[in-house]
């Protein structure tokens, strides 16, 4: 490492020791923000920071809220859905007139109607424990797919941003097992609408020894040689939730 | 202590959009998250209201949580401590409340209760134990702002000194902080 570069290292740690602490403020608060944007060991040590300085706080002291502060964030958190939900009508329109749209406008619909909240009654995921998370990112950090999967129901339950295919593509969801470093399939997914997979034994035991999860663009049908293609989508650790072993 | 598992779970079902799962998070942890602003924003009003932004935020951002990356308990209190820190920018009214006597969580570290101790467990040790090998001013800057939201300048005034002094101070307490921590991390 090169003096400047040392120099630059320890400017970084400072700063994102003095964002964390708070007495980075106005402008070079706003300038670090956008610049840990981009820069992933300056997030990684605002993570590292964050982390050790919060053994300063002491969870036990505690100030209770008002009583009508959680219908505040109820009505915050409606307010929000409900303003989305009006929008509908008018990206419709947009749809119909720029049909190109189609695959985005779909996936913002998606993530603003409540669709997901009544999968979550229907699908009864709000009552089964989630025994494995994954939240998988592009390349570039963002999140494309986020899933969970509870063994109770042999389900997984899958979170989609803004995924994209042509006529005659699918997606395809695969684990890299911890035992063995194999890359095995678990389903090939017609598009960004399916919100539920039905695992079956074998996939469930994919998901339980899973290190991580890896989504591909494969031709339809799924990859033809039983291997990810080099049309990686997104990728993201597999994690386990619960201590208690669920193998039932 | 909260338990991890749980509280990861109930980010989990956030993401899915669960209000139910928000509603039990903010059952655990709003009486802390709520004192965690109260200490930076010193206002029961602004505190609540530091509290309702910082949940929205959660319930935005819950797919963006990695369980691999940090801790939930660490995600959310970040996530408080921040808004908080922008609803005192936004206030400006910070510094004429320096002097009001408000019952406000200790700054020196190292008098966390045993029981506190125990619950954050080695780490927190470590943290305590770096904290003691600097010295009281840098130690006091540290905890001032990390727990109370003390600015450089609020520093500058408590301490009857000059902006780049504290910069100095502070530049120095996180080198030296981060060195023993890091020792720490490579004895264990």
């Amino acid at each position: 490492m090169s003096g400047s570069e040392n120099a630059n290292s320890l400017n970084n740690d400072s700063a994102a020791f003095e964002y964390v602490v708070g007495t980075l403020r106005g402008k070079a608060r706003t300038d670090f923000e956008a610049l840990m944007r981009q820069n992933e060991s300056l997030r990684f040590q605002v993570s590292e920071w964050e982390e050790r300085l919060m053994n300063l706080n002491t969870t036990e002291l505690t100030r209770t809220p008002t009583k009508d502060n959680w219908s505040a964030i109820e009505n915050r958190i409606n307010t929000t859905a409900q303003s989305s939900h009006q929008s509908k009508p008018g990206l419709l329109a947009r749809l119909f007139w720029l049909p190109w749209l189609l695959t985005g406008v779909m996936t913002v619909l998606l993530m603003f109607n409540s669709t997901l909240f009544q999968t979550d009654q229907e699908n009864g995921i709000g009552k089964l424990p989630i025994d494995y998370m994954a939240v998988m990112t592009t390349n570039d950090g963002k999140a494309a797919l986020s899933a969970v999967a509870s063994g109770d129901a042999r389900r997984m339950w899958l979170r989609w941003e803004d995924n994209r295919l042509e006529a005659d593509q699918d997606f395809q969801l695969w684990a890299v097992s911890r035992s063995d470093g194999e890359i095995r399939s678990i389903s090939v997914i017609a598009n960004s609408d399916t919100e539920v997979l039905e695992l079956s034994e074998a996939e469930w035991r994919l998901v339980k020894d899973a290190d991580s999860l890896l989504l591909t663009v494969e031709d339809e049908g799924g990859s033809p040689i039983d291997e990810p293609s080099d049309n990686l989508v997104a990728k993201g650790l597999c994690v386990r939730l619960t201590r208690t072993d669920r193998d039932v | 202590m909260h338990d991890q598992d749980a509280l990861i779970d109930l980010l989990a079902r956030c993401a899915l959009k669960d209000q139910q799962a928000l509603k039990q998070l903010y059952e655990r942890l709003s009486p802390y998250l709520n004192r965690v602003a109260f200490n930076i924003v010193r206002s029961d009003d602004l505190s609540n209201e530091v509290l309702q932004e910082a949940f929205v935020q959660i319930w935005n951002n819950a797919g963006d949580y990695r369980p691999d990356k940090s801790k939930p308990i660490t995600w959310l209190t970040s996530i408080t401590r921040y808004r908080a820190l922008d609803r005192l920018a936004k206030e400006k009214r910070h510094s004429e409340n320096r002097s009001e006597n408000i019952e406000l969580d200790s700054v020196h570290a190292e008098n966390s209760s045993p029981e506190d101790k125990a619950v954050h467990g080695q780490q927190q040790g470590d943290l305590l134990a770096c904290m003691k090998t600097l010295n009281e001013r840098a130690r006091t800057c540290i905890t001032m702002a990390y727990i109370q939201g003390y600015s450089r300048d609020d520093l500058a005034n408590k301490f009857n000194t000059n902006v780049n002094t504290i910069k100095s101070w502070l530049h120095r307490g996180s080198k030296r902080l981060k060195e023993c921590l890091d020792q720490k991390t490579q004895i264990a």
